[in-house]
């Protein structure tokens, strides 16, 4: 699904935030990308959705070469990934409910169908009851959960989360988590970039590990 | 699962039509939350339109109230001391052929002389005069379909028949009101370019501002796939609509404009023994103006927002 050979990146006046990484990620895979603060893993993921391009080296998304792709042809690429940030970017002036719909009303879809959709999105994240709210009257943990509504909404091939569990409580984390692997059972490709190693180890999926924007490992997932 | 599934989505010219309505009402939305601002930059622009185009309007009005001056324009043509009766009935007969003169009126030295008198309040023993040094004069009217420049052809065409000295034009004046009038069209030109351009840079930077207050909306709508048409369009419907309503309020305000001066003009033109209804702008006029007002509402947030898109491009 994503295949690095060699990519850098080295933003304007500053030093490489990322060295030649080359990675593999399969369709349907689920792997935590990890290391120290700095060490590139927003980066990493920001070259992915294309909201930076990288300085050298190729990055392969989904069968496209998307290191040269042209800017009117991001749009399309970027439905195709449901990304998560740390802070989430509500839009306080709409309702939990219009921010949730806003990929898909930007996709064309039926107004019945946006509606179906976002309740079904919004269950699953717990926050049905909250749909009339705006962001604003949210809790950080409730709006980084919106966050993820918006981003599973459209039903993705692809989820990046950057920090998602930032932000919540060692239960609702888990929570998080299930959900996310419940997706990647589905058949979501899932990269989720954390620092939070205590979460990271309770669960045994793939993890890759930056370090000054260098990856020095790259463990496999397995089943207990 | 992982397949956007197309049967759910709306037929592509429905779905056009639909993100135009909610592109439509998103921008109207943006207007009505705040009010005076908007009511403001309608004003601002209505002004700003109206200013060249009232000048336009007066210029207007005085164009047509001097050509129906024009009229009046009479050509003397004084003939040679001297002439047969003869010479005379032949000038004449050639000068009637002329399409151009709507009538002509021969006025002999001896009339010529008694008109004199009686005008200045003099008669001849008065003046001392041995005999009558005034030459026969033909009158003529011009049809009264003819421009300035027309007359003029008329005039030396006139003026090469035979037995007559000169021709004399008595529109001078017309001929430099018409010289004034074209430097005020001109001075109008050069205004409306000047304001097209301040309307131009007043919803530029309107819209500009209005992308900058929607900067985190932008951004989210980027993040999930929005393309920059999707982003765009709210933004030029607000520009047309800024653009359209100036547009209205210039119009109005060139229409009060020309109320506001019926009555005097009238009164004015009633001095003169005639009567006069002002023009206002006019159907085509004003249709320029409501397209003209549209089309830099497009251009203008065009350039304001793919400004603001450039700069957020990954680079
Ligand atoms: N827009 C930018 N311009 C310049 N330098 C940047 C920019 N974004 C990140 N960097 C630099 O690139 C390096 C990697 O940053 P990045 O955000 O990828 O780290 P990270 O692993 O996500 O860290 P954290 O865990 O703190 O989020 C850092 O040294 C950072 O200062
Ligand atoms: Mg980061």
């Amino acid at each position: 699904m994503i295949h690095f050979s060699q990519v850098s990146k080295r933003y304007t006046n500053s030093r490489e935030a990322l060295t030649t990484v080359s990675f593999d990620l399969e369709k349907g895979e689920m792997a935590f990308l990890t290391g120290h603060s700095g060490a590139g893993k927003s980066t990493l993921l920001k070259l992915i959705a294309l909201i930076e391009r990288p300085t050298t080296g190729e990055i392969v998304f989904d069968g496209i070469n998307i290191s040269r792709l042209k800017n009117s042809k991001i749009p399309l690429l970027r439905r195709k990934i449901g990304l998560i940030f740390q802070d989430p970017n509500l839009l306080n002036d709409k309702t939990v409910l219009e921010n949730v719909a806003l990929p898909l009303v930007i996709a064309g879809y039926r107004y019945q169908e946006i509606g179906k959709r976002v309740r079904a999105a919004l269950d699953k994240v717990g926050l049905l009851s909250r749909e009339k709210s705006r962001p604003n009257t949210l809790s950080a943990g409730e709006k980084q959960r919106v966050g993820i509504a918006r981003a599973l909404v459209s039903k993705p091939p692809l989820i990046l989360a950057d920090e998602p569990t930032g932000n919540l409580d060692p239960d609702l984390a888990a929570d998080i988590m299930i959900l996310f692997e419940q997706f990647n059972q589905a058949g979501v490709t899932i990269l989720i970039a954390s620092h939070d190693l205590r979460l990271i180890n309770q669960l045994h999926h793939r993890r890759l590990t930056l370090k000054d924007g260098q990856l020095i490992s790259d463990e496999e997932g397995y089943i207990v | 699962m992982t397949q956007v599934n197309y049967s759910i989505q709306v037929p592509r010219s429905i779905q056009k039509i639909t993100e135009h309505l909610r592109a439509i009402l998103n921008s109207l939305g943006q207007l009505s939350r705040s009010p005076w601002a908007s009511l403001l930059t309608f004003a601002v622009i209505g002004i700003a339109l109206a200013l060249p185009l009232s000048l336009f309007v007066v210029l207007k009005n005085i164009q047509v109230v001097s050509s129906s001056f024009q009229a009046s324009g009479q050509i003397n043509l004084y003939l040679q001391n001297n002439i047969s009766d003869e010479q005379l009935h032949n000038t004449l007969v050639v000068l009637n052929m002329d399409e151009g003169v709507a009538k002509s009126q021969y006025i002999s030295p001896q009339q010529g002389l008694q008109d004199f008198e009686q005008n200045s309040g003099l008669n001849g023993s008065a003046l001392n005069l041995q005999s009558n040094p005034l030459p026969g004069v033909i009158v003529v009217t011009p049809e009264s379909s003819l421009n300035t420049l027309q007359i003029e052809q008329l005039l030396s065409r006139l003026s090469k028949l035979p037995s007559i000295t000169t021709a004399q034009l008595d529109l001078k004046w017309l001929q430099r009101l018409n010289a004034i009038l074209a430097i005020g069209h001109r001075t109008a030109l050069l205004l409306m370019i000047i304001f097209a351009i301040a309307v131009l840079l007043i919803i530029a930077n309107t819209i500009h501002l209005t992308t900058q207050n929607h900067h985190d909306e932008i951004l989210v709508i980027k993040l999930i796939g929005g393309t920059n048409n999707f982003i765009r369009r709210p933004f030029l419907y607000s520009g047309i609509i800024y653009g359209l309503v100036g547009a209205i309020f210039a119009w109005l305000l060139v229409d009060i404009m020309v109320g506001f001066l019926q009555n005097p003009i009238t009164h004015l033109a009633s001095l003169y023994g005639a009567t006069y209804v002002m023009q206002g702008l006019g159907l085509s006029t004003t249709l320029y103006l409501i397209g003209g007002g549209i089309l830099l509402g497009l251009i203008a947030s065009w350039l304001a927002v793919s400004r603001y898109i450039y700069e957020i491009e990954p680079k």
